[in-house]
């Protein structure tokens, strides 16, 4: 297996690895994306999406049952045959590096502007891929270690956010109801920005349940619990910030944790929730490190896919520097999110149904 | 290897140090002020902290011409660089507590750009008050001393703390810049002035100033009769439309704006009774917000129904009889009315926006912004009909209801 022992680990320390995988983008750059494209009825789009994932990843996961000891990319070796299998394997692993590059350029940034204003973003950028390679590394169990250990603070840290911001919440903030429409929500919440990709990464990760019940039990907890914690943080800035403000602010959380002025005492919170948001980005970039590592190991063959963890560490940070800005960085993410989900929707069931035709022979997963 | 992992990981957190900034290396402003330049400058004064060193005479901050400097640069970011270059210190906003802008500016440019790059600036915090100030701020600033208050943020603080309660309030950055941008067309700023001491002697000669003919707030922001020792007081709100201030609300405006957003803990009127001479004093509380309903029709129609609890603490001698007393609480109703709709109808007629945000309320009507985009609120806002109505409890509980003694 990638790196670390081969234990098994249940439906809680699963669906903890994928709450800190897909929370990082959920937080960071989707009510952004979502105001924008939805106005103020974000919080509707982001709630149907989370509620769009659940008969996605249940028929996904249907289909998969046979082969939840295989893993995604040794199924698609499998199913596909070794030249075509193993090359979207590697396609796949590409797509995750990108997509993790831009969102770790995205923390790297916040972290410089906020914390170290005199450094380069390289100095930054280190104190975050250093901690990612070591903990991919270190495995699954060090990985679930370190995620259950931040689950707490990021919890928290919602809950004071939404609770001080209380004085600050209008309920006409929310209307009108539709926002800018219902077609923008459902476009949006089905097509655009839905949640196949984690649907992906819970199924390249999923050798590691138990077994079939586990599997499906950690997708349904890591998708109801994001869908959750999302749609509180998306509700508050919409109560918060009245549309058209809220499209002009591109890291809401930041500027939500900035509006906290409970007293004299109470303000200023925003370096203390960018310390707990880097723990939830490392964490989901180490997880997404090993799926990647997972994905590539199937297609070579090899016995141990840790050798792929620092090459894939580097195209994150490489593929992070590509955009000349932050704002740039947030347009590449979002045309990323907005269209590769058609070729995820395509590669997931393209496999799967393949597979099931060709009776691939699946793996015990215990 | 684990010590040298240690050893390197020490390092690296001991590194910070090397770029540590105390607290005594920066020069910290206190309030901004943007004025007009000349030929097309703007005038920035930065009021610093004035660092007093405790202690028996820490009861109070000069504020000296030295801790004040005023620059004309072309932008905000630009008279910050001027001041940075020849100042010891590094200046940092990051406890900044006011920005001001002076009438003049905000009458004949605007503030919705010098506001946007407050909130674009991350020194700037989004709960800063921001007011317009009658006078020149450098002169604002200069009256700033405070006499009950050990601190000038807390000056501050106290001088926004009416207008300031709720996380909504109009004296805050965010909240403003989030009015200015809106759809409703217009928005209202605290409005503070600087009490002439030279009335002090006018007064004492006899009184300046008209008397009130019901409420004892009927004042306009202009007309405000401070006389005082020469320090900040607010006096009402300016009114914005679009970008440019077009006006101005008095005092007793300014407390109908408190009960519309129920803003108003306890108000102290001052009412003339009808038929007499004589004053009553009431206490009024708000528990209730205000029931506003918009029908968004052909013709828009705004109905505002506020309901108020009071009490006596000074009847002067006005009733003598239980007619008297429940006839003046009648009065009060229909006073408030009265006002209140003076103030919607002032939004309508005079300003020809809505500067209280009343849109809010409407939005709930539609079901998306295209609806209400089409509904053109701006337009219609100008052909408003507005039903309002007050209804005033008096709590009798201790009180005395009649005057005693001699009428």
């Amino acid at each position: 297996m990638t790196g670390g022992s081969d234990r098994k680990i249940g439906a809680a320390s699963l669906s903890i690895l994928f709450f800190n995988l897909t929370l990082a983008k959920y937080l960071l750059v989707l009510p952004y994306f979502m105001v924008g494209a939805t106005g103020s009825a974000a919080w509707i789009a982001i709630l149907l999406k989370g509620l769009a994932s659940v008969p996605l990843f249940l028929a996904a996961a249907a289909l998969y049952r046979p082969y939840v000891g295989l893993g995604l990319g040794e199924l698609t070796r499998r199913a596909l045959g070794r030249p075509v299998g193993g090359a979207l394997d590697v396609l796949v692993a590409g797509v995750m590096a990108v997509r993790g590059g831009m969102l770790f350029r995205i923390l790297t940034e916040a972290m410089q502007t906020l914390e170290t204003e005199n450094a380069t973003m390289e100095y930054v950028a280190l104190f975050v891929l250093i901690p990612v390679l070591i903990c991919a590394l270190r495995g699954f169990g060090a990985n679930v270690n370190a995620s259950i250990l931040i689950l707490p603070f990021t919890v928290l840290s919602v809950a004071m956010i939404s609770l001080a911001l209380i004085p600050h919440y209008s309920l006409s903030n929310l209307m009108p109801l539709l926002g800018l429409g219902a077609g923008p929500i459902i476009i949006h919440s089905f097509f655009r920005l839905s949640g196949t990709f984690e649907v992906l990464y819970l199924l390249t990760l999923s050798p590691k349940a138990k077994d079939y019940k586990t599997f499906k039990r950690a997708g349904l907890i890591g998708i109801g619990a994001v869908t959750a914690v999302s749609f509180v943080f998306a509700l508050v800035y919409c109560l918060a910030v009245p549309y058209p403000a809220s499209r002009n602010f591109f890291f809401p959380l930041y500027q939500l944790t900035r509006m906290i002025k409970a007293g004299s005492f109470l303000q200023r919170m925003e370096p203390t929730v960018i310390f707990v948001w880097t723990g939830v980005i490392i964490c989901g970039l180490s997880t997404s490190v090993i799926a990647g590592s997972c994905l590539l190991r199937a297609a070579s063959g090899a016995e141990d896919g840790r050798g792929f963890m620092p090459m894939l560490v580097l195209i994150l940070f490489l593929v992070g520097t590509l955009p000349a800005s932050e704002l740039d960085t947030y347009d590449v993410y979002r045309v990323l999110l907005n269209w590769s989900h058609y070729f995820y929707i395509i590669f997931l069931f393209a496999v799967l149904i393949a597979a099931r035709l060709r009776k691939t022979e699946g793996r015990p997963a215990a | 290897m684990r010590k040298l992992a240690i050893c390197l990981a020490a390092a690296l957190m001991l590194g910070g140090c090397s770029h540590m900034t105390e607290v005594n290396d920066k020069a910290y402003v206190i309030a901004v002020g943007l004025d007009e330049g000349d030929n097309g400058l703007l005038k920035v004064t930065y009021l610093f902290a004035y660092p007093s060193g405790g202690g028996e005479e820490a009861g109070g901050e000069k504020i000296d011409e030295k801790d004040m400097v005023t620059v004309e640069a072309p932008s905000l970011y630009s008279a910050m660089r001027l001041v940075d270059t020849f100042k010891s210190k590094r200046i940092d906003t990051n406890h900044t507590k006011l920005v001001a802008f002076s009438q003049d500016l905000a009458e004949k440019r605007g503030i919705f750009s010098y506001m946007a790059d407050l909130v674009n600036t991350r020194g700037f915090r989004p709960s800063i008050y921001v007011c317009v100030s009658q006078q020149a701020p450098d002169r604002l600033f200069r009256s700033m001393e405070p006499k009950q208050d050990v601190y000038i943020e807390k000056f501050i603080e106290h001088l926004f703390s009416k207008v300031a309660d709720s996380g909504t309030s109009r004296a805050y950055l965010y909240n403003n810049y989030f009015s200015a941008i809106a759809d409703e067309g217009g928005y209202i700023l605290p409005l503070v002035g600087v009490t002439d001491s030279d009335r002090a002697k006018t007064a004492a000669e006899g009184y300046p100033y008209r008397r009130p003919d019901d409420f004892a707030l009927n004042y306009t922001a202009e007309d405000v009769p401070l006389i005082g020792d020469g320090s900040a007081a607010l006096c009402g709100y300016a009114v914005f439309v679009g970008n440019k201030m077009t006006g101005t609300m008095g005092l007793m405006e300014q407390s109908i704006v408190e009960i519309l957003e129920k803003n108003m803990f306890v108000g102290q009127f001052c009412v003339l009774v009808p038929g007499t001479n004589k004053y009553a004093n009431v206490d009024l509380r708000q528990n209730k917000r205000p029931e506003v309903t918009v029908k968004t029709g052909e013709a828009l129609e705004i109905s505002v129904s506020i309901e108020l609890q009071g009490e006596y603490t000074g009847i002067d001698g006005a009733f003598r009889s239980r007619e008297d007393y429940e006839g003046f609480v009648d009065y009060l109703n229909r006073a408030f009315s009265q006002k209140t709709r003076e103030l919607l109808e002032r939004t309508r007629t005079e300003f020809g926006a809505d500067v209280l945000g009343l849109g809010d309320k409407a939005k709930i009507n539609f079901l998306t912004y295209g609806d209400w985009a089409d509904y053109n609120w701006k337009e219609r806002f100008r052909n408003a009909v507005f039903n309002v109505s007050v209804s005033v409890n008096m709590s009798d509980f201790g009180e005395l209801r009649f005057s005693p003694g001699k009428h």
